[in-house]
């Protein structure tokens, strides 16, 4: 039981993974709570990539509890079949009325956060990324149009590769859209292309390959070795395309969206004379 | 197509069609929306409103084997017509083959896209039985989607053309 | 959805004679609705000052394409699905094909007609430019009969057009005698696909020894109506395609077209890439590659 919400990223698929992993159960045999505030301690709110490295890690203490608990009641031996586990769980119910195990968050002690000053160690792990960008810049339409994407992530342990990759594939195409085409405009405070036909995001047709690979260095801190991965593809795209668009056409841009108009622009003040195609 | 000429002050009119195979009478407004009939009256929500203006295709449905935008068919168009929804493409219990490479290959997240992206897909499929990556692209250039990047959406529309060549 | 169905009638005539019946009889009193791609969007917008609608959705009389020895004729109410898919639009009309292929999604090109698209009159619709190019013709029908009107002489102004209020388009006819021609066309648009065009071109030229012998170049979203850039093209004819001449044409071109800024793109791109696209139509025509 968690708080945790469920919008398509797959956390009630991985979290029950934990559980089972940690119980040593198959997969089919845990069920996760509708995560009704009524009913679910509060484990936070599902953001801040935190969820499979956090939340996942108390799931993995909780469930080892659950385990430590009826292997030392002598119900349970090392190790036991799914069966067997249900019967000894039965046993500890019929005892106790009850059988439930906690786990509550506590910061690692070798991190030390100054939340007077905001200084210190945010965080017991960061998850690292390299993201590689191949672009072309049409001089007759001054687009830039990616080519190909490469995205590699160390992000501890990789529990489910296809939510992951999803995951992933995702954030950069969501990084591609406002980099290149989420222009937001705006007039007297009002958005003004507030309609999916004037705010351009990306179709199919439009984004690249994206190619997606990881890397495992563990993370003692998370669930079986994962860190968080839901913002991280936000976060390299736009600057990956912006050094290819410079690599291309030997001009800095400093800001996003960047749109064909605003290459145009700065195309055309550094070559003024070259009217129109500009090299 | 029956005639309905009349200058009589809106009312709504009974209008028959076929929703994945069966024949549905319903009394709506001529003007009302094919998608906002699906959903309310027939309770197919699979079909859903994700800009009211034909450019994201989450409201996508067969219609006579085209996909169209429901958001954007006034109902009586829809007069004699054979629609497919989402809700029309498995067989009970069993899943169309490009329902299960979805399944497989992470092509939904939080499903809003999903429902049109597999019509898309179906329809494709349909005259391209062994798309190429391009092909598939434009195919679903359509259907937006906001949390897969597209890249397990392709791959689940090429697993299932696989598949299907293979059985 | 910011309109109220019960606020509406919509009727659907069983045939052609009916609906003309009808617009006759209440002149402007009824907007006529084919695949709804445009008039849908309105509504929904709660943008639609129409109360009373006329489907002329599926009226065989509209959907109709006749292939004649020297003319296609083209129902107004053909999709751009049975456009871009024809095999002899394909073949002989390569820059409608491309045009309707380019025009919305799947589901778009399954409800958009071609008669749609020249009512609706958006500078920036796809297919106009190619019609312009094709020197197209417009058979209009009413309860008086029929008429056939050049379309380059259809736009008037911003959504204006040459179409009386009981009249409707039935068919448009494309003259067969380009396919010697090159045809080039692109869309400068803000994205791949489902995009309104920030600039497009349709052009056709034919080219003989390096010497241009005939270009018409049409130009869309860089004027009140789509533009054939009649100057442009009058000073490239019977010239040879030289970086001169390319020079002349871009100023030529940009000096004919009326772009603005708007929500979209800039008047200044929209010019810069307008000659850049005439340029390239003429680099293409000269480097002799004299197939469509």
């Amino acid at each position: 039981m968690v708080s945790s919400t469920e919008f398509g990223q797959g956390t009630k698929t991985v979290l029950c993974q934990i559980a089972a992993e940690a119980l040593g159960l198959p997969y089919e045999n845990v069920e996760i709570a509708q995560a009704d505030t009524n009913e679910v301690p509060n484990s936070g709110p599902t953001v801040a990539s935190r969820t499979v490295m956090v939340v996942g890690k108390l799931v993995q203490s909780a469930a080892l509890g659950i385990k430590q608990t009826l292997i030392a009641s002598g119900l349970l031996g090392d190790s036991y079949s799914p069966e067997e586990f249900r019967a000894a769980c039965r046993s500890q119910v019929a005892t106790l009325g009850s059988f439930r195990s906690w786990a509550r968050y506590e910061a690692p002690a070798d991190v030390f956060w100054d939340d007077d000053k905001y200084r210190g160690e945010a965080y017991a792990a960061f998850a690292w990324a390299v993201y590689v960008a191949e672009v072309t810049v049409d001089l007759t339409t001054y687009t830039a149009s990616i080519d190909d994407f490469v995205a590699v992530q160390e992000v501890g342990k990789v529990l489910h590769p296809v939510l992951a990759r999803g995951q992933i594939a995702g954030g950069i195409a969501q990084g591609i859209g406002y980099t290149l085409y989420e222009k937001v405009i705006w007039q007297d405070g009002r958005m003004q292309n507030g309609q999916m036909t004037n705010y351009i995001m990306p179709t199919s047709a439009d984004l690249p390959p994206i190619r997606v690979f990881f890397e495992e260095m563990g993370n003692i801190h998370g669930a079986f070795g994962a860190k968080g991965i839901g913002e991280l593809p936000m976060d390299g795209p736009a600057p990956a395309i912006l050094n290819a668009v410079e690599d291309a056409v030997k001009f800095r841009f400093n800001s996003i969206p960047l749109l064909p108009e605003d290459i145009f622009e700065a195309l055309v003040d550094r070559e003024p004379h070259a009217a129109g195609r500009v090299r | 197509m029956t005639g309905f000429f009349s200058s009589r002050n809106p009312a709504p009119c009974d209008l028959s069609f076929t929703v994945n195979g069966e024949m549905k009478t319903v009394r709506a407004y001529p003007m009302e929306r094919l998608l906002d009939v699906l959903r309310h009256q027939l309770e197919l929500s699979g079909a859903k409103e994700g800009c009211g203006e034909g450019e994201c295709g989450s409201c996508s449905v067969l219609l006579n084997g085209a996909l169209v935008n429901s958001c954007l068919l006034p109902v009586l168009q829809a007069q004699g017509a054979d629609i497919v929804t989402i809700e029309g493409l498995a067989a009970g219990a069993q899943l169309d083959r490009l329902q299960e490479a979805f399944l497989t290959c992470g092509g939904a997240q939080c499903g809003i896209c999903t429902p049109g992206m597999i019509l898309a897909a179906h329809h494709l499929l349909r005259r391209k039985p062994d798309p190429t990556m391009d092909e598939i692209r434009e195919g679903l250039s359509g259907n937006l989607c906001r949390c897969t990047g597209y890249v397990q959406i392709f791959e689940a529309v090429a697993e299932a053309a696989r598949r299907r060549v293979n059985s | 959805m910011r309109s109220n169905p019960t606020d509406y009638q919509l009727v659907a005539p069983a045939d052609l004679q009916a609906v003309l019946s009808l617009l006759a009889a209440e002149p402007g009193g009824w907007l006529p609705i084919a695949g709804g791609t445009d008039v849908m969007v309105q509504y929904a917008a709660g943008k639609l000052p129409a109360r009373k609608l006329v489907s002329i959705w599926n009226l065989p009389e509209l959907r109709r394409m006749e292939v004649l020895p020297d003319e296609i004729r083209i129902g107004a109410g053909c999709t751009y699905t049975e456009l871009r898919e024809h095999e002899l639009v394909q073949r002989e009309f390569t820059l409608l094909a491309r045009a309707a292929a380019w025009t919305g999604g799947i589901a778009n090109q399954n409800r958009g007609t071609l008669g749609g698209n020249i009512v609706n009159a958006s500078p920036a619709a796809d297919s106009l430019p190619t019609l312009l190019a094709y020197e197209a013709e417009l058979v209009l029908v009413s309860v008086r009969g029929e008429r056939r009107v050049p379309y380059r002489n259809f736009h008037t102004g911003y959504k204006k057009m040459e179409l009386a209020s009981d009249e409707l388009i039935r068919t448009i006819c494309l003259a067969r005698r380009f396919s010697g021609h090159l045809a080039y066309t692109r869309k400068v648009g803000a994205r791949n696909a489902q995009a309104i065009s920030k600039v497009c071109i349709a052009a056709l030229g034919r080219c003989s020894g390096g010497v241009v012998e005939d270009a018409r170049i049409a130009l869309g979203s860089v004027a009140p109506v789509p533009l054939r850039l009649m100057e442009t093209e009058r000073l490239v004819t019977g010239r040879p395609i030289d970086s001169s001449l390319l020079a002349l044409a871009r100023k030529a071109a940009v000096a004919e077209i009326q772009p603005i800024d708007d929500i979209r793109s800039s008047a200044r791109y929209r010019s810069a890439v307008a000659g850049n696209l005439v340029v390239e139509f003429l680099e293409q025509l000269g480097a002799g590659e004299n197939r469509t």
